[in-house]
């Protein structure tokens, strides 16, 4: 297997994150990594500001008005 | 969600001598898939409009759509992608004409939208339930706020609906080739405006494994 460059690293970047990599992929980003800090920098940064979003960003809780009114909705023949 | 807010016990028989056995397995099977998701559709308007009435009505939209045509919804598949490709759809047609340009964003108009919320909540028995906390969830909430659509939008999709790259690319009719690439850029530049507050906040590159 050739190595992979830097550029085709991070084009797969935000698949690695995500778990969206093919098997393939997969073994050759690790492969790159394992040796280049840049990368390995990086990936880590991306993991880092996902994890943020994930557990600091705000959710809001659909009105109950809304909720009611979706109900009388699905209650109705369509 | 603690309780179903769709326990009809209330009616005396009769009271709807109009639904037939069909459309009563219909609502049923619709109340068991698609009402579940009703806070990520409610949480992804908000997003996309910045403003709590046009949220309420897409969503209300949305739902009435989504009953009408629960026919075509493939069982099995996600009932959450579907629901939110249909938001997505009402969406452009009822609004987009007005909309911002992309990467144009009006820094005042997203203080006020937040504000608005928090004071619309506020007003509600949720308010303790943890949707807010603390400043530091303000500020990730107005720097993914700020980030150009495009990119804001498959951060929302991936990294709090949890949707995959195809049922995103699905949403947002792009190659999932774009989507990737929207997903790199777009994390890049929200991890600069939340650089500060990372290591305000204790959050280093070097303990990323979950430890929660
Ligand atoms: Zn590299």
């Amino acid at each position: 297997m050739t190595t992979m460059t830097c550029k085709e690293a991070m084009a797969l970047m935000s698949a690695a994150v995500d778990g969206e990599l093919s098997n393939i992929e997969q073994e050759a980003f690790e492969r790159h990594i394992a040796w280049c800090v840049n990368c390995s920098r990086e990936f880590q940064e991306a993991k880092k500001t996902k994890r943020i979003v994930r557990e600091k960003i705000v959710r809001f809780k659909a009105p109950q008005s809304l909720v009611n009114s979706i109900m009388k909705l699905t209650e109705t023949p369509s | 969600m603690t309780k179903s807010p769709f326990s009809h016990t209330q009616h005396s028989p009769g009271s709807h001598p109009q639904l037939s056995a069909q459309e009563l397995k219909k609502q049923e099977e619709f109340q068991e898939e698609a009402i579940e998701h009703i806070n990520a559709l409610y949480n992804y308007a908000l997003h996309l409009t910045m403003n709590p009435d046009d949220a309420n009505d897409l969503v209300q939209e949305t739902y009435l759509k989504a009953y009408r045509f629960f026919d075509s919804f493939e069982k099995g598949t996600n009932c959450k992608a579907w629901l939110f490709k249909i938001l997505k759809n009402n969406y452009i047609n009822k609004f987009r004409k007005n909309a911002r340009e992309p990467g144009k964003v009006d820094y005042d108009l997203i203080k006020d939208f937040y504000h608005s919320i928090k004071a619309a909540q506020s007003d509600t028995e949720d308010l303790n339930a943890g949707y807010f906390k603390s400043l530091m969830h303000d500020e990730v909430y107005q720097a993914l706020q700020s980030l150009p659509e495009e990119f804001r939008e498959v951060i929302q999709l991936c990294d709090i609906e949890g949707f995959t790259y195809e049922e995103i690319a699905n949403m947002v009719e792009s190659p999932i080739g774009t989507v990737r690439s929207r997903l790199y850029r777009g994390r890049k530049l929200l991890r600069e405006k939340l650089n500060d507050f990372a290591k305000k906040h204790g959050y280093t590159s070097e303990n990323s494994e979950d430890h929660h």
